[in-house]
């Protein structure tokens, strides 16, 4: 057992109790008869403790909050064009994109040159500074 | 991946501050991935941060007592891109942190080697973590197969040693217990997260895929006609020298995915084949099952 894992563990709930935003927007939009998540509203700090305050408090945002937020969403597999989770972020990203506009990021990472040699144009490479070398 | 760059676009936050990670010299691309939606997309040069990579990993032994081994290529790869995600969003907060919600949703342990350095900063940002199979899950049932029997009864930390996986089962451990939102996909993951990660999720989220683009428009239909015909050609070949069926009335099974046999389920599947091959039998039925 790793010692972290108990310090992690306080080091939450001294972060939940001494959070500076209490309310952690999240909202879970429901399209045809898919769930997708894209955030959560939790409207107690203390969520961790009681589980049934978090699925009590899942609400939609209001395009407003939408608006004053900004969403990130990070996974390894996009890059991979093939399997399961890649599918899935892949045909999500429509709606995702649709309900949140310009506040949506994708961060993905460049790691297997082989992957990007044909896909990014020949005068972007100058900009990768890993390509230079 | 198919990536449309942007380079002008001052007023949009998240440029903003792949400008200022450029100017510390990192490697980073921002733009549009040239998918339906469109959406926008960072890329982290991960080489860019190589040097820094001994730094990395002693404080994630330091501060979170996960080891790492010294030539794995994915984990290195998993721990520079955490490493430059953990800057990006420092200075994405440090701009934008007081008057914007910033929400940050990870899928996989993969994405989130940076979770537990990231809440040990207190950034002000939430953070969602989905688990789409656990990592020892994955071991597990291809090792076991009365892998769900078996669940409640099975220590993480043995197991993970057994398998030698033991730095993935910690980053992934950490990133669960580190995340403000734990979710998964399905009741079943559920279960795993339950005894093999600690923590109950937070939510259920079923994943799906959109199948508008599987519509079958009239273009497709063609296809169809004419696709059916190559399949029933090769059955033809491969089956008639032995003995025949009626083509007309024959009904043709796909799987899909990698063949691992208990992992994905096809073990199942052959069993509900011999069922299905059962009952076709005792209702004398003249339709034929083709499966690839």
């Amino acid at each position: 057992m790793p010692i972290i894992l108990r310090n992690t563990k306080t080091n939450i709930r001294s972060a939940i109790n001494s959070s500076i935003k209490p309310n952690l927007c999240h909202l879970l939009i429901r399209v045809k008869k898919y769930f997708y998540i894209i955030c959560l509203f939790v409207e107690s700090p203390s969520h961790m403790a009681e589980k049934s305050i978090l699925t009590a408090a899942v609400k939609k945002l209001s395009k407003k909050e939408i608006d004053n937020s900004l969403l990130i969403e990070v996974a390894w597999e996009i890059v991979n064009q093939v399997g399961g989770i890649y599918t899935v972020i892949r045909s999500k990203s429509p709606f995702t994109v649709n309900a949140w506009g310009i506040t949506i990021v994708y961060l993905v990472h460049i790691y297997q040159k082989k992957l990007l040699w044909n896909s990014i144009p020949s005068k972007m490479l100058p900009m990768i500074p890993s390509f230079r070398r | 991946m198919e990536f449309d760059p942007i380079e002008d676009a001052s007023d949009d936050p998240f440029f903003q501050a792949v400008v200022q990670m450029r100017k510390a010299g990192l490697g980073v691309l921002y733009g549009r991935w040239l998918v339906t939606g469109r959406p926008k997309v960072i890329l982290f040069d991960l080489p860019t941060v190589n040097d820094k990579l001994g730094e990395i990993k002693h404080k994630l032994w330091e501060d979170h007592g996960i080891s790492t081994p010294d030539n794995d290529f994915l984990i290195n790869g998993v721990i520079m891109l955490g490493e430059m995600i953990r800057i990006y969003l420092t200075i994405l907060t440090e701009k934008f942190g007081s008057e914007r919600n910033i929400i940050t949703h990870f899928h996989e342990w993969m994405a989130a080697s940076c979770l537990p350095a990231i809440r040990k900063q207190n950034l002000k940002l939430t953070s969602v973590f989905t688990t789409h199979a656990t990592i020892l899950g994955r071991y597990l049932a291809m090792n076991d197969p009365v892998f769900y029997d078996h669940l409640p009864f099975f220590d993480w930390s043995k197991e993970a040693k057994h398998f030698n996986i033991e730095p993935t089962a910690n980053l992934e451990r950490s990133a669960v217990h580190s995340s403000h939102v734990f979710t998964t996909v399905s009741e079943v993951t559920a279960q795993e997260c339950r005894y093999l990660l600690g923590r109950e999720p937070d939510v259920i989220l079923p994943n799906g895929i959109n199948n508008e683009r599987f519509e079958a428009l009239h273009e497709f239909q063609n296809l169809h006609l004419q696709y059916k015909k190559e399949i029933h050609d090769f059955t033809m070949t491969h089956f008639f020298h032995s003995y025949s069926f009626d083509l007309e009335k024959i009904l043709y099974f796909f799987t899909s995915g990698r063949y691992e046999y208990l992992n994905k389920g096809f073990d199942l599947t052959l069993q509900a084949l011999a069922q299905l091959n059962h009952r076709l039998k005792t209702e004398k039925s003249d339709m034929t099952v083709v499966r690839f």
